[in-house]
């Protein structure tokens, strides 16, 4: 693909923050939960991800996998 | 009385999660205290502290949670065990069943495909996989999270930016983005003003000062404070700066963090310089005024702390608003010094020192910048002067300010905005010094914070008054609330909470630490010294 002239690129970058601050904000929450229950009671569209940290063993196992690998 | 540790080996709740157990199974009949915390130092130490640590407590490493329960008949205890077992059960099974939840990243990118949006605030070891997958996706990110590698900080900012995203944080506590509180933050109103922060509780005091004096906010954009160290560049200081200069909303332009690195500090200024034409308030909390290049000194204008950065902003929008907007949150230097001598009145000769109790890190951080010029370095657990660290950061000595949100008090808790129990047990351990003078304590109101700042200290305030009290002694304990009329606490409710305890009310952290020190120090300033820190810090 050709490349972009520069000012091109860099109007579509501002773009993608002026196109946040234009919109609804939708968001996903990922680790504490208060932070998901305050953005519900401003009204705004949100998910919550309940994140733990994987278990110990199950990242050992991937790392002895990644060396398989 | 007895006190019983249940340790769980390898179980792992969030400290918010554990907070709001902590206060259910006190509710458990024939419970007299009880908390449910992870087994890390900081936590096995305030346990101690409340008389709720046993061997089995002590044994618990950080990966494993304790269940501290103090009941009125042994008998009871095993059903308040259970009891609270069951509660940890539910904290996943009852959100399951409320409404969707999702497990992972990918499922919830999956179920809102169009998300603009990702807060995150899983642990820093972990925060730039999450994040990343975020980015990847086109998902600006405000990212809580702090101990993020900066490495990996470099790694997120440098992608988001050639993407044209944004990454606000790692440690980014506060963010209002369309008028919405991400995190720790205030409801404020709209308006002219964008802010870029990498000092959080300082987004939050401009912005609820800006709303005091009639003025809005169009963005407020926490950075996290690393991004203006050289290892980061800047970055997304930048950024920000870049697409609030866009923004049709934004009139002018705050920027509010500590002073910058130099190389840092040449890169946003000239950027300002050379890219923006939109007026500026720079605020670098710093010990000596930053100075903007020549070329565009009336359009940028500069300030030591936060209080005054607000009224610049009020002078740059609307020079004639000046006055009135200063009137709002100042009073004059004679009725300052008149109300700081009413309050020391009764003080003993001895009382000659002031302890400042923080959860607000910049504003901890402006207070020490203020001490420094009026009474001197003081001691703190993160001081401006390195002699002057706490050697025990648990134990106040001379003129003493702490910060409660370091990693000494909150390492597998919830902060201190959320909850406040070892601020109380620090202000009343702070009473029975007779050499203290006058406590001073800040109240983060907003969303994320604690639903009732002020409500949960008034009982240690009364006690604390009442030891010194017993004592024959007077402690002058004062306030400042930061946060709206239309924050979830409300303001106004806040500030009379405190005011029945006898504490004095700021309406700006800035005041209240110039006067705190007029009290301790009777009045005996250098007038010159005063003069200039209220020309400084309050533009008096």
């Amino acid at each position: 693909m050709p490349e972009l002239p520069t000012d091109v690129k860099k109007a579509m970058k501002e773009s993608k923050t002026l196109k946040l601050f234009r919109s609804e904000l939708k968001v996903i929450n990922v680790g504490l939960e208060t932070f998901y229950e305050a953005l519900k009671a401003q009204d705004v569209a949100a998910i919550h991800v309940s994140w733990q940290p994987p278990p110990k063993l199950e990242k050992e196992l991937r790392d002895v996998l990644d060396k398989l690998i | 009385m007895f006190t019983r540790n249940v340790v769980k080996r390898n179980f792992f709740r969030d400290s918010l999660q554990l907070m709001r157990i902590s206060e259910e199974a006190r509710k458990i009949p024939g419970v007299l205290d009880a908390a449910v915390v992870m087994g890390t130092w900081t936590n096995k130490e305030v346990l101690r502290r409340l008389g709720m640590l046993t061997g089995e407590g002590e044994a618990a490493s950080e990966n494993d949670m304790i269940l501290a329960l103090k009941v009125e008949d042994e008998s009871r205890l095993g059903d308040a065990i259970s009891a609270v077992e069951e509660m940890l059960l539910k904290t996943v099974e009852v959100s399951g069943e409320q409404e969707q939840r999702y497990f992972s990243v990918e499922s919830a990118l999956e179920a809102m495909p169009d998300a603009n949006l990702a807060v995150v605030s899983v642990p820093g070891e972990y925060a730039r996989e999450v994040a990343m997958r975020f980015l990847e996706r086109g998902v600006h990110v405000h990212l809580f999270s702090d101990h993020v590698p900066i490495e990996h900080e470099v790694e997120l900012k440098r992608y988001a930016a050639e993407c044209g995203l944004l990454v606000l944080g790692p440690g980014a506590g506060t963010s209002i983005i369309n008028g919405r509180a991400i995190a720790f933050a205030n409801v404020v109103r709209r308006g002219e003003v964008g802010i870029v922060a990498a000092a959080g509780t300082g987004l939050q005091e401009v912005s609820v000062l800006l709303d005091r004096i009639g003025l809005g906010v169009s963005q407020g954009l926490g950075i996290g404070g690393n991004d203006v160290k050289s290892a980061v560049g800047g970055i997304m200081a930048v950024e920000c700066i870049k697409a609030l200069e866009a923004d049709a909303e934004t009139r002018l332009i705050m920027l509010v963090s500590k002073p910058p690195d130099r190389d840092v500090m040449e890169r946003i200024t000239r950027f300002i310089a050379e890219e923006t034409r939109k007026p500026f308030v720079v605020c670098f909390l710093g010990e000596t005024e930053y100075k903007p290049l020549k070329r565009i000194a009336r359009r940028v204008s500069s300030a030591r702390g936060l209080h005054a950065a607000v009224l610049d902003a009020a002078r740059k929008l609307n020079p004639k608003s000046f006055n009135a907007a200063r009137r709002k949150i100042t009073i004059s230097q004679t009725e300052l010094s008149k109300l700081a001598a009413r309050l020391a009145k009764n003080l003993k000769p001895g009382q000659r020192h002031v302890r400042a109790l923080y959860t607000g890190g910049t504003l901890m951080y402006e207070a020490l910048l203020i001490y420094r010029e009026l009474i001197g370095d003081v001691y703190s657990n993160a001081p401006l002067n390195e002699e002057m660290r706490l050697p025990d950061p648990y134990k106040s000595v001379g003129d003493a300010v702490i910060d409660l949100g370091e990693e000494e008090f909150t390492a597998g808790r919830a902060h201190p905005m959320i909850d406040p129990t070892i601020r109380r047990l620090r202000l009343v351990d702070e009473a029975r010094d007779p050499s203290v003078a006058v406590v001073l304590m800040d109240f983060m109101l907003g969303y994320g914070a604690h639903r009732d700042p002020a409500g949960a200290m008034l009982e240690a305030i009364r006690e604390a008054r009442g030891i010194a009290s017993a004592e024959g002694r007077e402690l002058v304990v004062m306030g400042h609330v930061c946060g709206t009329e239309a924050d979830p606490q409300g303001l106004r409710e806040q500030e009379e909470k405190l005011r029945s305890v006898g504490v004095e009310i700021f309406p700006t952290n800035a005041l209240m630490v110039i006067a705190s020190a007029l009290v301790a120090r009777r009045g005996k300033i250098n007038k010159t010294k005063l003069r200039k820190v209220c020309r400084s810090f309050l533009r008096m």
